[in-house]
């Protein structure tokens, strides 16, 4: 067998077997269309792309990170100073993460304003919404981690809140703690939920997910397709993907830029009985929730200010998870408000979350 | 085809130009830095010592243990905050050089994707594959 009979021979194997060419016919077929809000498109693909750096990051952590009350601390203290190069891989993968809630909030967003979960896209906007949850809950877990004095207290907070919901709300928080309170337990559930539960629950949801978008295409915006216009399209595969290679470049070209000169510093070991440092700021990604329930009083009429605040939200995230099925006439006065709700809470976001900070 | 390879050659020089002054600079800093804080966990380390020692001398009896849901050990409690820095000179300028080297082929590769891009785009606006 000639040697350059081998490249083909190889795909033509693998076509017998994975029927790779038929994947590739779709892509190619696949239109992807060409207006002004297409920039957001790319987003999809870079929070993916974030998503696979911090497995494989994640995966090299893993080898060197102890998750104990008393190794905990030291050994992440050990992949910063002793494991080649270890504080990079810390950085990359706390840096990746920060992008990837960015990126999860602004795809979000974008197709809330362009109303991309309109029919037949209601499953994918509420399988889009729990991976939102779940990259958030990847980051609240992935932030007790290390271990020190501020992971400690803003874990202890942030298992604290659902106390405040009525009925369940003690036991909610006794099962993310382990017991009454945040221990070694804690830790070590943490740690489970982080590298074993949540990846199994965000590979079903994105299979699930990708799988729709694959089968419903990428979506007009309303305006297009209510004024039934004629929309410029380019195929999936490679026109498109070319131009996601350049994003997903520029991108890991930031990420690697920022890991290097900022990389994330890892403070002494957690003190159980210490107090809680003061000017305690959860992640930036929590900052409007935190600030939230931080402005809510005592009481509240005849209820907790606290569970006022908690049901208030749980109430927020219930509009946006049915969001599809409120919107359900997103040309009329009500799509209208629908959408001016989407910038309110922009503006809420950031105005509180500067408000946090300051 | 020449403005196009003028723009790029600017934006290399220029990425290079920041890489070359910023990166030393913060680097050399984060190695002062850990500089500063090893030689104070050293010191601390040695207070530690003779603490230690003075204790052993006085008490006939060892101290009973801490209580374990604490998990903390003198050690621990000196230890002070770890801020990442490259652990030499060597490791520095190879994080510079690997850096570099990235944003290179970085720009490389985006002059040849929009070069595909535009191959891609032509391809599918003549319907060559269609025919």
């Amino acid at each position: 067998m000639n040697i350059k009979d081998l490249g083909p021979g190889l795909q033509n194997w693998l076509d017998d077997r994975l029927g790779l060419s038929a994947i590739m016919d779709f892509m190619k077929k696949k239109p992807v269309p060409q207006t002004r809000h297409s920039i957001w498109f790319y987003t999809g693909s870079s929070i993916l792309l974030f998503f696979a750096i911090q497995v494989i990051t994640g995966f090299m952590l893993i080898l060197y990170y102890n998750p104990t009350l008393e190794e905990a601390n030291a050994s992440v203290g050990r992949i910063m100073t002793e494991v080649p190069l270890g504080w990079i891989i810390r950085s990359v993968h706390s840096w990746s993460a920060t992008f990837m809630i960015a990126i999860v909030f602004i795809h979000m967003i974008s197709i809330w304003l362009i109303k991309s979960y309109r029919k037949p896209r209601e499953i994918t906007w509420l399988t889009g919404v729990l991976l939102l949850g779940i990259s958030l809950f990847f980051g609240f877990t992935g932030y007790l981690l290390p271990w020190d004095d501020l992971s400690l207290s803003a874990t202890k907070v942030g298992t604290d809140i659902p106390r405040s919901i009525p009925v369940v709300g003690a036991w909610v928080t006794s099962l993310l703690r382990g017991g009454e309170d945040v221990t070694g337990d804690t830790l070590t559930r943490f740690f489970g939920i982080h590298v074993c539960i949540l990846p199994i629950f965000i590979l079903i949801l994105l299979a699930i997910h990708i799988y729709l978008i694959q089968k419903q295409g990428m979506s007009l915006p309303l305006k297009e397709e209510v004024a039934k216009k004629e929309v410029r399209n380019i195929p999936f595969w490679p026109n498109f993907i070319y131009r996601e290679m350049i994003v997903w470049l520029i991108l890991v070209g930031i990420l690697f830029t920022i890991a290097i000169f900022l990389p994330p510093s890892l403070d002494r070991q957690a003190d159980l009985m210490a107090a809680a440092p003061e000017g305690l700021k959860p992640e930036w990604y929590f900052l409007f929730l935190f600030q939230t329930l931080k402005i809510f009083p005592a009481k509240i009429l005849f209820f907790h200010g606290d569970t006022v605040a908690v049901l208030l939200i749980l109430l927020g995230f219930l509009y946006i998870f049915f969001l599809p099925f409120i919107d359900n006439k997103p040309t009329e006065f009500k799509g209208k408000i629908i959408t001016w709700s989407g910038y309110a809470f922009i503006i809420y976001a950031i105005i509180f979350s500067v408000w946090s900070l300051l | 085809m020449m403005a196009r390879n003028s723009r790029m050659v600017v934006c290399l020089s220029l990425a290079i130009f920041l890489l070359t002054v910023l990166a030393p600079v913060s680097l050399d800093a984060r190695q002062e830095e850990s500089a500063q804080e090893s030689q104070t966990v050293e010191k601390k380390a040695a207070e530690g010592i003779q603490a230690a020692e003075q204790d052993i001398a006085e008490k006939s009896q060892p101290a009973e243990p801490k209580a374990e849901t604490t998990g903390q050990s003198e050690e621990n409690e000196a230890a002070e905050t770890i801020v990442p820095a490259p652990k030499n000179q060597k490791e520095a300028i190879g994080i510079y050089v690997f850096l570099i080297w990235i944003w290179l082929s970085i720009f490389v590769l985006i002059y040849v994707l929009r070069l595909k891009v535009k191959e891609s785009d032509r391809i599918y606006q003549l319907k060559f594959f269609d025919k």
